[in-house]
């Protein structure tokens, strides 16, 4: 019985030990790190959004739009699949980035993603690059 | 045995395994319920609970600490002070054991307002010191040590003293051979103690959440981890009692307590 329980104390202790040292690396590298810019810029009286962060399957277009909220030990990010209307945009008026007029779908000031660094799906929690 | 000896035995034991489910039943659900998670048996709670809440083992850090440190200091204090009462002559000894005692009848809350005033006035609120020093002091801990040392012959006290010309030596071989079950168990009661603080941190550590014991956390922790953190808190004090049950009992039947 007593080595039962040192076994199990011990598994307990490299447990704890484990996660304390790498716990909040382990959390950092599994969630995918991504950009992030508002939907702030406009040209006309048309806002527009980064081309690459607009993504298209079978029922359109979409972006992901970020939600955070406060966790234990950090602001905890998640995704969310939101579908847009975008139009093309002609002008490259920023060193080559290319743009899309956006018609509908997303508010004005709204977070989306521009870049990560893993696939995304929808709900996924993730982190911000700095 | 007769027919109604059998049957008194039965609902004994029947009674007692009520209890014993009663007692056992919150410790069992909290168990099982760690295990799930949206719904899904696995192990992906207490990841969620390492991982996402990462933090959390920080504050399970403060209470190692802080309960370590506590049983550790209250020991050495106490055992010098409880051979003084036990087997030191002098006068007005037994007014003061008496004070002891008193002290020791006081509920915590009592003895909260000038705890915090005497932290305060020493700018130690809202540190460790604050959550550690005013626990070091245990009068129970005292009068456990004092009922143990009483039985402890004067002779050989007088013999071992005499033999080493020295006390802490004497301590050494006379005394603490005699209580070690004792300080085992007191050791164990005074982790418990401290490892369960709550009034103390909320009180003398208002504005400083980091040093925190985990017992104060464990109430903000987010609900979908609530039972892992839970088992977590309560693993160390259970494998304690149970490594150090038969001590812990045969110490407390020794000396009726």
């Amino acid at each position: 019985m007593k080595k039962v329980i040192v076994i199990v104390m011990t598994l307990f202790c490299a447990v704890i030990l484990i996660f304390t040292f790498f716990g909040e690396k382990i959390y950092y590298s599994i969630h995918p790190k991504v950009e992030i810019e508002r939907v702030s810029m406009m040209i006309g009286d048309k806002p527009v959004i980064p081309k690459s962060a607009v993504y298209s399957d079978e029922s359109g277009d979409y972006v992901y739009t970020l939600s955070s909220s406060e966790g234990f030990s950090m602001t905890i990010y998640t995704v969310h699949k939101t579908a847009v209307m975008v139009s093309p945009c002609d002008i490259n008026f920023m060193q080559g980035d290319e743009y899309a007029y956006l018609e509908s779908g997303l508010g004005f000031g709204e977070m989306i993603v521009v870049m990560s660094t893993k696939g995304l799906l929808d709900g996924c929690r993730v982190t911000i690059l700095e | 045995m007769t027919n109604k000896k059998k049957a008194t035995a039965l609902i004994r034991l029947a009674a007692l395994s009520v209890l014993a489910v009663l007692f056992v039943y919150p410790i069992a659900v909290i168990f099982i319920k760690s295990f799930l998670y949206d719904g899904t048996f696995g192990l992906k709670q207490y990841w969620e609970l390492f991982v996402t809440n990462f933090t959390y083992l920080d504050f399970f850090w403060n209470s190692v600490f802080y309960a370590t440190v506590i049983t550790l200091v209250c020991i050495v204090i106490s055992v010098p002070l409880a051979f003084l009462f036990a087997k030191v002559r002098f006068k007005g000894r037994d007014g003061l054991f008496f004070m002891f005692i008193l002290v020791m009848m006081l509920p915590f809350q009592a003895t909260l307002l000038p705890n915090y005033i005497q932290l305060r006035n020493f700018n130690m609120l809202n540190t460790p010191l604050a959550l550690t020093i005013p626990m070091m002091f245990s009068p129970f801990a005292v009068f456990l040590l004092r009922q143990f040392m009483k039985t402890i012959p004067n002779e050989l006290i007088d013999y071992t003293l005499i033999e080493t010309s020295s006390v802490l030596r004497m301590f050494r071989y006379a005394v603490l051979p005699q209580i070690k079950s004792a300080l085992a168990a007191l050791a164990i009661l005074i982790f418990c103690e401290s490892w369960n603080m709550v009034d103390q941190a909320l009180i003398f550590s208002m504005n400083n959440d980091k040093i925190m014991p985990l017992s104060v956390v464990l109430g903000n922790v987010p609900e979908d981890v609530r039972y892992a953190g839970g088992v977590v808190y309560m693993f160390p004090i259970i494998m304690l009692f149970v490594m150090f049950r038969d001590t812990l009992t045969k110490t407390m039947e020794s000396y009726r307590l």
